[in-house]
């Protein structure tokens, strides 16, 4: 915690309070945000063994037309925690907002001395973290059958990647939240966006059937592209451009996010919640 | 006494019917939901089916993608009894509205029923949602051979999945993250019963 001598001395002294205080606050939001999550860990399981129940159902349902090799369930594997990842990361910052703002917190916490961009941080910080430990908890034992410990190891490459790949979406996320406060209904837009995003994921089949223009969306949102970058890594074929555009991709969706909010916050201090 | 018995009759049955009606009231009382549901349901389906694909199937006969749409069905009703009904019921008994009716006249026993009459009702709209999403994603419409057996058919999943769903909401009431379980539930339930 900063101290009241340390604020009165040098100006680089105050800036080190300063920075050391905001990254308490960070902490402070990430540890309470964390004691929220860890309420139901009903959920947190659920989230290490959905991902089986969908793949491997559309795998059982697949192998009565076709034999399904484990290298192929394993990329599909892959694609649906990509993208059940991505549509929880989309809607965190939205919900986050969308439930403060319900619950008459989100007043209390713009007029608060931390920063809101602290508080999105942390809260966002959590939710990467928990989504890439569920990943590796579900994915390990998939990867050491097929690959070996090799797989293993590709795997912390490919964690790197899905941290990198869940940051646009929750740039998005802050998209989405600008949308969900001026309808004032958090449900209709996600049951809208959550079909139209999953099938603009591409992240679970063949994106080359599809006509022109949706691939281009599919290309210029950050699913595919993760989903994509990670497979490669687990296969041993990385592709540093593929890695690029999605470093690229993060930078653009997370300024496009906060711009967003910061707007969407001028409107709050002008215009009330 | 036999008009008594009439009496006991016309007085259960009033309640049935206000019970069914209170239920439909609940339910449509958001059509933008139940417009969302229909619209977004074709989207899911060309989701399912391309996915299909990215597991290496090609193609798929029109009989096959008949079973799918009622193989859908049976999905969907599973899901929607298990979160709308059974849910509600849960719902019902957090908000202390289970208490309410048991410590009044009415009868805990017409509550749900009458409950689970209206949600039989609301569930035809999945099927309107399947059928229209079929039909505007592969062109195909619903063959019925006896209408009068799929009608039949129909009741009697709905008697099953009230029970069911009935059963599973008085066990998992007292959980914690209750929703956890009817997640699980509802792939699996389908899967057992094949």
């Amino acid at each position: 915690m900063s101290l009241p001598w340390r604020k009165r001395s040098s100006g680089w002294s105050v800036m080190k309070v300063n920075r050391s205080s905001s990254l308490d606050a960070l902490f402070a939001v990430m540890v309470n945000e964390l004691k929220i999550i860890s309420r139901e860990p009903g959920g947190l399981a659920l989230l290490i063994i959905l991902p089986y129940f969908i793949a491997g159902g559309m795998a059982f349902i697949a192998s009565f037309f076709v034999k399904v090799t484990s290298g192929v369930f394993i990329r599909q594997f892959i694609g649906f925690e990509v993208l059940m990842l991505s549509m929880i990361m989309m809607q965190t910052g939205a919900r986050f907002l969308w439930e403060e703002k319900r619950g008459g917190r989100l007043e209390f916490l713009l007029a608060s001395p931390i920063s809101m961009y602290v508080i999105l941080l942390g809260t966002s910080l959590v939710m990467i973290l928990v989504n890439v430990g569920a990943f590796t908890i579900a994915s390990l034992p998939l990867f050491y059958v097929e690959y070996g410990l090799i797989g293993a190891l590709r795997l912390a490459l490919a964690l790197l990647l899905l941290f990198i790949g869940l940051l646009p979406l929750y740039g998005i996320g802050l998209l989405i939240a600008g949308l969900v406060m001026r309808l004032n209904d958090a449900d209709s837009v996600t049951n809208v966006l959550t079909p139209i995003l999953t099938i603009l994921s591409g992240t679970t089949y063949p994106v080359y059937v599809l006509p022109w223009w949706i691939k281009e969306l599919i290309y210029a949102l950050p699913m595919y592209i993760t989903f994509y970058s990670m497979y490669l890594e687990s296969t041993g074929h990385e592709e540093p451009t593929i890695i690029i555009y999605l470093i690229t991709s993060a930078v653009i969706y997370l300024l496009l996010g906060m711009t967003s909010y910061a707007r969407l916050e001028r409107g709050f201090r002008s215009r009330g919640i | 006494m036999p008009g008594s018995r009439e009496g006991l009759g016309a007085e259960v049955f009033r309640e049935l019917s206000t019970e069914v009606w209170r239920g439909l009231r609940v339910l449509f009382s958001k059509p933008s939901a139940i417009m969302i549901n229909i619209i977004t349901a074709p989207l899911w389906l060309a989701f399912f089916i391309l996915t299909l694909r990215g597991f290496g199937v090609l193609t798929l006969g029109k009989l096959i993608l008949q079973l799918f749409l009622w193989a859908a069905y049976a999905f969907a009703l599973y899901s929607s009894w298990l979160w709308g009904f059974g849910g509600g019921i849960i719902e019902e008994g957090y908000e202390d509205i289970l208490e309410n009716v048991m410590s009044a006249v009415n009868n805990v026993f017409i509550h749900i029923i009458g409950w689970g009459i209206a949600y039989s009702i609301y569930t035809l709209l999945d099927l309107a949602a399947l059928a229209l999403s079929f039909y505007v994603v592969f062109g195909i419409t619903i063959e019925v051979r006896d209408p009068l057996l799929l009608i039949l058919s129909i009741i009697l999943a709905s008697l099953q999945l009230l029970l069911i769903s009935t059963i599973y909401a008085m066990l998992v009431i007292r959980l914690r993250s209750n929703w956890v379980i009817t997640d699980i539930m509802q792939f699996l339930m389908p899967a057992w019963v094949g």
